[in-house]
């Protein structure tokens, strides 16, 4: 008798602990994943982060690498429903196709939010912004909100048009924009660069630059980093779901990829998700509007 | 009784044995009061010497970071913090001052929730007694980020990630008045 209770305690421990994630099932569900360096990166990072997903809400979901600059236009295509990207691109996505806004991605020291700096090297004779009249800068790209928008508000707000008075600035090709744009200051190939506080601060902490290293000339205010977000006819009940399994990750959570168990948000690169209201990217909202850049672009 | 000399002598010598472990066993008890007074003097020494200690090795570790603090430079002290994070990964201190900048830049969400840790690790930053003493940081983080917190909270009810920094806030306050973990 003692024998039968104990199997039936086991066998209802495994069926409360298997109830945990449940059955995939239906078509794919697509998530377009904006990519920072590479496809072949993004599927390394992203696929256990989908994998978690689909087991977790119980539907299949698909990983789709998706350039930053053909977002919009494959996401207006119907090609995918959920999509993870920078917050600029959010707010383009939310005034042109009313998508719904998710969760917000937690990296570094201000969670789910990060700020645009210009800096200089730390024997640089640039003070101030106005004496970068006739300099030599490096951006990132042109859709970043840390790595371009901020600092491009931050220099009108001064009273400086980089258009003008800039020498010359650049924009750099290829993959890990931003560490090129720091290490084209480190090295001195540019006078002054529009750098992510984040990309300063992993920098920082992997000990590939110091502190010391460099100046900040200016700093732009804090902003919403990357965002998960749904179009708007998915159906409200999965978008919950889909935010409460995001919400649930943990540092432990673990998902099998290729007979392998991976960490998922150590594999995304990611600290962890927040829930942001949409008020919360008001100050990008009125970055954009000031440097005219999309959403608001006029011509 | 004493029915001779040798009777006495053996009486003399077993009074005398008597007297003398007397003597000694007094001797051995004020002896023991007094070490173990000494243990109590040398446990607060120990404990005075290493806060002392600490004091000062948080004073010189970390005061790049409170000098550029100190000079506006709010943005560089978070990446000096992030530099130092590699010599002492998870020291209190360091959250400590993350918090406190963060405070200073008006990020009240990351702010409550990195003294809350900082309080978590070390209870000393709460304790009035202590050198480590911060209440005056912490209770102005509770002062002006709690009350902002709280109405975005009763505003969006269901959201966790409000709910979470108003529960590392309360936290905070129940330890400023005195309260256990």
């Amino acid at each position: 008798m003692t024998r039968f209770a104990l199997v039936a305690a086991l066998l209802c421990s495994a069926l409360l602990l298997g109830a945990c994630d449940r059955a995939v099932s239906g078509p794919p569900i697509r998530i377009g994943y904006m990519n920072c360096n590479s496809e072949e990166e993004t599927l390394q990072r992203f696929r256990p982060l989908t994998a978690y997903l689909s087991q977790v809400v119980g539907v299949a979901f698909e990983t789709v690498p998706v350039d930053t600059q053909d977002f919009e236009e494959r996401f207006a295509a119907g090609e995918f429903a959920f999509g993870h990207s920078n917050s600029l691109l959010y707010i383009i996505l939310k005034e042109n196709h009313d998508l719904q806004l998710v969760a917000t991605e937690k990296r570094g020291n201000f969670g789910a939010r990060t700020a645009g700096a210009i800096i200089v090297r730390n024997d640089s004779p640039i003070q101030t912004i106005a004496d970068l009249r006739g300099k030599r800068m490096v951006f990132g790209p042109q859709l970043a909100p840390s790595g371009y928008l901020a600092q491009y508000d931050l220099m009108l707000d001064a009273g400086f048009d980089p258009e003008r008075e800039l020498d010359y600035y650049a924009i750099p090709h290829g993959s890990f924009k931003h560490e090129k744009v720091i290490y084209g200051v480190y090295f001195g190939d540019f006078d002054a660069a529009a750098a992510p506080v984040l990309d300063l601060e992993l920098m920082t902490r992997d000990g590939k630059i110091s502190a010391d290293d460099f100046r900040i000339l200016a700093q732009s205010e804090i902003i919403p980093y990357c965002t998960f977000g749904a179009r708007k006819d998915t159906d409200p009940e999965l978008v919950a779901r889909f935010r409460k399994a995001l919400m649930d990750l943990t540092a432990e959570t673990t998902v099998e990829i290729d007979g392998e168990r991976l960490k998922v948000l150590d594999s995304a690169w990611i600290d962890g998700f927040e829930e942001l209201l949409d008020a919360d990217y008001d100050p990008i909202r009125a970055m954009a509007r000031r440097v005219n850049m999309p959403p608001y672009q006029e011509f | 009784m004493l029915r001779d000399r040798f009777d006495l002598l053996l009486l003399g010598a077993l009074l005398l044995t008597l007297a003398g472990l007397g003597v000694l066993l007094a001797g051995a008890g004020a002896g023991s009061q007094g070490s173990s007074a000494e243990v109590e003097l040398n446990r607060r020494l120990e404990r005075e010497i290493s806060y002392q200690a600490k004091v000062a090795f948080i004073e010189r570790h970390y005061r790049p970071v409170t000098e550029l603090r100190d000079n506006g430079a709010l943005q560089q002290a978070l990446l000096k913090l992030e530099e130092l994070g590699r010599t002492l990964p998870g020291d209190a201190h360091n959250a400590l001052l993350s918090g406190d900048i963060l405070l200073r830049m008006g990020q009240f969400e990351r702010a409550l929730s990195k003294l809350a840790d900082a309080v978590r690790r070390n209870a000393d930053y709460v304790d009035q007694a202590s050198p480590l003493n911060r209440r005056d940081l912490v209770e102005a983080a509770v002062n002006e980020g709690l009350p902002l917190m709280r109405d975005r909270l009763r505003a969006h009810p269901d959201n966790r990630t409000l709910s979470a920094v108003v529960r590392d806030g309360h936290y905070l306050q129940s330890r400023l008045a005195g309260g256990c973990e």
